[in-house]
């Protein structure tokens, strides 16, 4: 065998076979949000139009103190899995499936203050948490 | 011919790194997942020509409506009525056993006055970002 692939072949085959039994899953949603984009605005002059070109249409608007809320979201989140019984199909036709997995989400809003007049007010970006991880033990 | 390609065919057949290759690429096959390419669209392309037919201070809630149909949801704040469209595309990569889902959403808010009548539109596409990738590491 390892003079037909080479070291390096079975390596790489016996690295290909280890991971199938894995799982790495990701999802985003929309783009990261920047703090640097809101740098060009400024409280009282800033138009709905202004904040539209630099962050885009907010994903809601609610009603705020005198004015109104646009609200921002980015998410984020990743999900690892390991079958164990995945080595049992080496030895036999019929394998059960033993996972353990786990699932790290985050979720990233900006809020941005509106006038009664429509202009912008101020911002509230919360800090970034934790980036999510990849691991697989739910305990 | 016939007797050559069945001479071909016995003299690989009777090779065994060959046999050992072949043997080791079926057993590789049956092991590890395949790869997957799928998108989901909900909700219909706003055009931008559509989008410039919305005059401010002359289009009415009547007009805004047999352009783009009912909206999903009526916002009321700050004295306006708000009309909002969405629409989602997500983009997902599959490759083994990595994966990454990509969802990007547009938005268009249209605000009304309280006679009905058009006064600021807000539309942001973020759709247009959304790609196809595999691997779920990094950003």
């Amino acid at each position: 065998m390892v003079g037909v692939l080479g070291k390096t072949g079975l390596l790489g085959l016996l690295l290909l076979l280890s991971l199938s039994g894995c799982d790495f899953r990701r999802v985003v949603v929309n783009d990261p949000l920047v703090a640097d984009s809101l740098e060009g605005l400024v409280p009282g002059e800033s138009t709905i139009q202004d904040l539209a070109t630099a962050l885009g249409a907010p994903d809601e608007i609610e009603e705020g103190a005198g004015g109104m809320v646009f609200r921002y979201r980015y998410g984020d989140n990743k999900t690892m899995r390991v079958n164990f019984g995945w080595i049992l199909r080496v030895f036999f036709p019929v394998a059960p499936s033993m996972n353990l997995g786990r699932g790290e989400g985050v979720t990233y809003i900006l809020h941005v203050a509106l006038r009664p007049d429509l202009t912008f007010d101020h911002s509230v970006i919360q800090p970034p948490p934790d980036t999510p991880h990849f691991w697989f033990w739910p305990f | 011919m016939l007797r050559d390609s069945q001479a071909g065919f016995s003299h690989h057949w009777r090779n065994p790194r060959g046999l050992l290759l072949l043997a080791s690429l079926l057993v590789l096959m049956s092991m590890v997942n395949g790869c997957a390419f799928v998108r989901g669209e909900v909700g219909e392309p706003f055009p931008e020509d559509r989008i410039q037919t919305i005059e401010k201070g002359i289009t009415n809630r009547q007009e805004v409506a047999q352009q783009f149909g009912a909206p999903d949801d009526i916002v009321q704040a700050n004295g306006h009525e708000i009309f909002h469209y969405r629409r989602f595309d997500s983009k997902l990569g599959w490759l083994l056993f990595f994966s990454r889902l990509n969802i990007g959403s547009d938005h268009l808010w249209v605000f009304f006055n309280p006679q009905g009548i058009v006064d600021d539109v807000v539309f942001g596409n973020r759709t247009k970002n959304v790609e196809f990738q595999i691997w779920p590491f990094g950003e």
